[in-house]
């Protein structure tokens, strides 16, 4: 039976990495209203890049940044011919996207090698991403022995980086640049018509979001010691969609209090599974029925989510609706 | 040491084809109908091939009955997702992403539900079919069935499309859906019928899936990228684009296999092929590459 603190710790550690991914999204959903159906390939990203970085015995903290950096230079890339497409085509894309990631992921290592013998004739073991097998990572955070201290230490680091990023995310929405980005979700020809060139904007948003991916992904990669493609699949891109959604779209601490609410139906199915023993039904399977079925409640009767958007407070609005600012 | 076996590329092409296209045109119809893409059409291929299963392997009915509910529940299915869930969210007003999110949620839900009471290890049906060699090709009674299945499909659905005031209904909706309200026609009655059909076609699709393969929760989902490849290939909403595009794609699959095996690479990136067509087709002409083929208009 595992030990009940480290469990807690563990669901807290989840909702640390969640909220950054749900804020991430918040960025590319909540504010600008573009339809990143691969999220989970952005975590696989920048998962991947800080296991290969700390296998190589790079710093943590260089770790953390190359994940965030690749991350957000592919969510650019991918961006760069995507955001021409509509809603539905874009969102078809980056999930057919996100599949194809985890496909060559899961095939790479063998194709290297293969090719390697199709070439020269020479067997090699490459082994850069694991296949199948997956990857073992090593933690960002050692302190042998006492393993309460140990889960301290990493709750902290994903605490502050949390903070970190929605402090970031928050100043973003609240600034001038938020407001473009609100302007080309509730109506891009207009924003377009004010000399704004839209997808300049979207591609930033779409790089920002998925560098703040990366680094979610890193975060939970590291703690969790081991990651798969199949860690990765369209049911985290899911996930994340259900806790911007339930916790309010376009609202930084919705995005955060959906994470939590998102993952404690995860804790209670870990809980399920780990501490009751044998149920006559799969506790992931009851998990994915019921987040499936209150999204579809969600998206019909509380379309804006618990805590709904609110409008800025900022001298510039104030200005513009009473000609001065009060104070 | 690259052998090309076209007889064999060709027939395998025609069964690939033939899969894609019964499992693509009801999310092009309803797709255009209804105006978004919808994510749960993949669990109307699963639910049809664990049909087949339940059917054929548990209860040892025959294969034909089989068929025949595999079309019925997918299809009850199709509708009963559409008049209970996609269409009070329309009604509500849900923007096109909402309904997208929502669709993803309902597979999810169905998928779970399928894996609760088959559990996730493949399944497979044993069935024992007649067995020809044509030269060098090999062809067994469950192919001739698939063809002959397909074949008759694209009649029936010709006939219906063009003969039948039900099917002029069909293409003047998909066309222009307010032109059509307003000319009086029910939009709604249209999209349940549509709706009922797609998923049916969607569930004997799994039908054969499961036939030829074995069945496993995924099963729909892995077919979802290819059928939306065939479904913007041949332009949303165009029954003759999907019937072409199926194909089209069906063929390059199995070259890019013929192509991954020669160079000793796992044939599971035969997916890429899709994904790519989807890009290319997306980024050169959105509105499909055969979306022009019968008469102009689209069906």
């Amino acid at each position: 039976m595992p030990d009940p603190l480290i469990f807690a710790m563990h669901i807290a550690y989840r909702i640390g990495v969640y909220g950054i991914a749900a804020l991430s999204l918040n960025i590319e959903y909540g504010y600008t209203g573009l339809s990143n159906f691969g999220k989970a390939a952005f975590l696989m990203i920048g998962a991947y890049t800080a296991a290969i970085a700390v296998e190589n015995g790079l710093h943590p903290a260089i770790a953390l940044l190359l994940s965030i950096m690749v991350s957000g230079v592919i969510g650019v890339s991918a961006s760069l011919f995507a955001l021409k497409f509509r809603e539905d085509y874009l969102a078809i894309t980056i999930l057919a996207f996100a599949e194809i990631a985890r496909l060559i992921l899961r095939n790479f290592d063998d194709s290297i090698r293969a090719l390697i013998r199709f070439t020269t004739g020479v067997e090699s073991y490459i082994n850069v991403f694991g296949g199948v097998h997956g990857k073992v990572v090593r933690s960002f955070v050692s302190i042998p022995g006492d393993y309460r201290l140990y889960n301290i230490a990493q709750l902290s680091l994903v605490y502050s980086l949390l903070a970190a990023s929605y402090l970031f995310v928050k100043l973003l929405s609240d600034s001038p640049y938020g407001r473009i980005l609100r302007a080309i979700r509730e109506d891009e020809l207009a924003s377009q018509t004010l000399g704004k060139k839209t997808w300049i904007y979207k591609m930033q948003a779409i790089g920002l979001g998925s560098a703040l991916a990366g680094l979610a992904g890193a975060l939970s990669a590291q703690f969790e010691g081991y990651i798969s493609p199949e860690s990765f699949q369209p049911h985290l891109t899911f996930a994340i969609w259900m806790m911007v959604i339930l916790g309010g779209v376009g609202n930084n601490l919705g995005s955060l209090l959906g994470a939590a609410l998102v993952e404690s139906i995860e804790a209670a199915a870990l809980f399920v599974k780990s501490f009751l023993g044998y149920l006559p039904l799969d506790p992931v399977n009851i998990q994915w029925i019921f987040v499936g079925a209150s999204i579809i409640i969600v998206v019909a009767f509380k379309p804006k989510g618990i805590l709904e958007e609110r409008p800025i407070k900022t001298p510039a609005v104030e200005v513009a609706r009473h000609g001065y600012t009060r104070g | 040491m690259l052998s090309l076996d076209l007889p064999q590329i060709f027939f395998n092409s025609i069964i690939t084809g033939s899969i894609f296209m019964l499992a693509a045109i009801g999310l092009s119809l309803s797709y255009s109908l209804s105006r978004f893409p919808n994510f749960t059409h993949a669990e109307y291929i699963t639910l049809g091939g664990y049909l087949a299963y339940l059917l054929s392997e548990q209860l040892g009915i025959p294969l034909y009955i089989a068929f025949a509910s595999s079309f019925l529940g997918s299809g009850f299915l199709s509708l009963a997702s559409y008049i209970f869930v996609f269409k009070p969210l329309q009604d509500r007003g849900s923007p096109m992403i909402y309904l997208m999110v929502a669709s993803i949620g309902l597979g999810l839900v169905v998928r779970h539900i399928i894996q609760q009471v088959w559990g996730a290890s493949p399944l497979t049906i044993r069935v024992v079919w007649p067995r020809w060699t044509l030269g060098s090709i090999t062809v067994t009674g469950l192919y001739i069935y698939l063809i002959a299945v397909t074949i008759a499909t694209a009649i029936t659905l010709h006939i219906l499309l063009t003969r039948t005031i039900i099917g002029k209904c069909i293409r003047a909706s998909s066309d222009n859906v307010e032109l059509a309200f307003s000319s009086g026609i029910s939009v709604s009655s249209i999209s349940r019928f549509v709706w009922f059909i797609g998923g049916g076609l969607a569930g004997l699709s799994g039908f054969f899936m499961v036939a030829i393969a074995n069945a496993i929760p995924l099963l729909g989902w892995r077919l979802l990228i290819p059928a939306f490849a065939v479904t913007i290939l041949g332009g949303v909403g165009s029954f003759y684009g999907a019937l072409i595009a199926a194909y089209v794609i069906g063929v390059a699959e199995n070259f890019s296999v013929i192509g991954l095996t020669a160079l000793n690479l796992p044939t599971d990136l035969k997916m890429m092929v899709s994904f790519v067509v989807i890009v290319l087709v997306l980024l050169v002409k959105p509105e499909g590459i055969f979306a022009s083929i019968g008469g102009g208009s689209r069906a």
